[in-house]
């Protein structure tokens, strides 16, 4: 079975995209293509005019260039707030202070500067799309990529979160790529990827994000 | 954060199992520390009984498993005597006898008139006399666990014998055990006219190629006659050969069980942590970073085994030296350098322990492991 195909998609410097479609549609898969977390059977994905050959060289830029952000969040229920938001530096950033620092200064960016310390068991769900909103922009990435960032959410807090993540996007000047099924947040980006059944049926323009 | 907090805070996440599987190892280090200890120290003590007798050559029964309880001819000191090089030949008989309590000690004979009786360490009484029939002098180690003092008497095999002094020797063996003239063993044990070895002295013993010489020269003489350097006897005797190969064998079984508890625990903890494995792939953590945080748990897992451990096995040491029916005959001989061997030999084990959890881990693809496949 073939989640994707013939799927041509380019990503511009801060852009905001939207990927909408039903469930099975290849959302996920043409995020985790991009993201070099799933390679394709046939084809090449490429980061800035680049294709990247190994495991090694997507981690780097997965750890440089591109950040994520998943539905459910996937923090690491053992480490605190501040810590999981440090786990992708290890190895990036030198200094456990530095590092310490920047991850605070992260927390606070996206509204958590009281529950730095807290586990993630202690967090509600929106502050836990905090922490992992705060972890993806850890080392500074390029694109950022949402995969369904407020499908596990309350309409108020997804709203929250939304409004985080686009002024993310205008402020680090970075790209956003959120996948979703939900028309409304779709309708926020500029630009809208419709696919259906692996392949893209359609794409829309909207100038300006609203 | 720095690179041991993220597999520290998987162990203390599973507190009751990390402290399991710590444990574990430390009981199986404990244990080796132990056993190797007390090889080393059968080792040591032999070559020290030796030492304290300025023996520098020593001539046994050949083919025979067990020395003490080989016959030899007690003239053949005369002898050896007469090989040149050769300036003392002391007979000697040694053997296990019931004491009035019930426990066993190692009682060792003498010839009155051997340098043995002339250079014994005396610290209280005095050696035994020719004209005496049952009288002893006892190692410091045993009198005091006997509380025994020169005057008081004591019962060997059913007979009664009068303690006339007390020796401190370096040698565990000997100081633990009970010293008789010797006609007074060979009535003891039904042996009369025998010895069960000799303990030779040469003319150069700092000339080691001379004492070759005449090590060769006896055994060439006396061909049925084992002859070996005192120094080498540890790894002549078989019974010490044995403790050696037991505590080898055991410690290895015991690093094997280490090495099944970290790859067992490991192996649960990757398997139940599969979304975050596939989680840290996302956020950029290269195979290696991840294969090393698996591999640290289980070196930490190990660590505070060894520390366990080390800990545990001293602890239990002490007890032994201090506990009279083991200290008898035990005696260990844990050196830094042995602690240190088989603390690395804990955490090499803990590093194996790790790897195959972590290929597991990072076989799979990235995106397998975040969708929970």
């Amino acid at each position: 079975m073939r989640a994707a195909r013939e799927v041509s998609l380019q990503i511009g410097s801060q852009e905001y995209i939207a990927i909408t479609g039903p469930s099975g549609s290849g959302k996920s898969t043409l995020l985790y293509l991009a993201s070099g977390l799933d390679y394709p059977d046939a084809g090449t994905a490429y980061f800035d005019g680049r294709a990247p050959r190994t495991a090694a060289q997507w981690a780097r830029l997965r750890a440089t260039r591109i950040g994520f952000v998943f539905q459910s969040f996937h923090l690491i229920a053992s480490l605190s707030a501040a810590e999981n938001v440090e786990m992708p530096m290890l190895g990036v950033v030198a200094g456990e202070k530095t590092r310490r620092e920047r991850a605070l200064s992260l927390l606070k960016r996206v509204g958590l500067a009281e529950r730095t310390a807290h586990r993630v068991a202690d967090l509600s769900g929106g502050e836990a799309q905090r922490v992992a909103i705060a972890r993806a922009l850890a080392n500074g990435p390029e694109v950022l990529l949402a995969d369904e960032p407020t499908g596990n959410l309350d309409s108020e807090t997804a709203a929250q979160i939304l409004n985080l993540l686009e002024e993310v996007r205008e402020h680090e000047h970075v790209s956003l790529v959120i996948v979703t099924h939900d028309e409304l947040i779709a309708a926020r980006a500029a630009r809208v990827i419709r696919l259906r059944d692996g392949r893209i049926e359609g794409e829309e323009r909207r100038g300006e994000a609203v | 954060m720095n690179a041991l907090s993220y597999p520290f805070a998987n162990l203390r996440g599973h507190l009751a199992r990390s402290l399991l599987t710590a444990a574990g190892v430390g009981a199986a280090l404990a244990g080796m520390l132990a056993l190797l200890g007390l090889s080393r120290g059968a080792d040591r003590s032999v070559l020290l009984a030796f030492k304290d007798r300025g023996t520098d050559i020593v001539a046994v029964k050949k083919g025979t498993v067990d020395f003490l309880t080989a016959d030899l001819d007690e003239g053949l000191t005369q002898k050896i005597r007469a090989v040149p090089g050769v300036i003392s030949v002391m007979g000697s008989m040694g053997d296990l006898v019931t004491m009035g309590s019930g426990e066993m000690t190692y009682i060792s004979g003498w010839s009155l008139d051997s340098d043995f009786w002339r250079t014994l360490p005396i610290v209280a009484g005095r050696v035994p006399t020719a004209d005496e029939t049952n009288s002893a002098v006892l190692g410091d180690s045993l009198a005091e666990a006997l509380g025994k003092k020169p005057g008081d008497t004591m019962e060997l095999s059913g007979e009664i014998f009068r303690i006339v002094g007390i020796t401190r020797q370096q040698s565990v063996i000997d100081d633990r055990s009970v010293m008789l003239p010797m006609p007074v063993i060979q009535r003891l044990l039904d042996r009369p006219g025998k010895v069960s070895g000799f303990h030779i002295r040469v003319e150069h013993p700092g000339d080691s190629a001379e004492v070759a010489r005449v090590r060769d020269r006896i055994a060439a003489a006396f061909p049925d006659l084992l002859v070996v350097e005192s120094a080498e006897m540890a790894n002549q005797s078989e019974i010490t050969n044995l403790v050696r190969a037991m505590a080898w064998a055991s410690s290895t079984v015991a690093l094997i069980m280490t090495f099944v508890l970290v790859l067992n625990t490991l192996l649960m903890a990757v398997t139940e942590r599969m979304h975050e494995i596939g989680l840290l792939s996302a956020i950029g953590w290269h195979p290696a970073r991840i294969v090393a945080a698996i591999v640290s748990e289980g070196l930490l897992l190990s660590g505070a085994g060894a520390v366990l451990g080390v800990a545990g096995g001293l602890l239990g040491l002490q007890w032994m030296i201090h506990n009279p029916r083991l200290s008898a005959f035990l005696q260990p001989d844990v050196t830094p350098t042995l602690v240190l061997e088989s603390v690395a030999m804990a955490l090499a084990v803990g590093v194996l322990g790790g790897i195959y959890p972590a290929w597991r881990a990072t076989r799979l693809h990235p995106v397998e492991l975040l969708r929970g496949e």
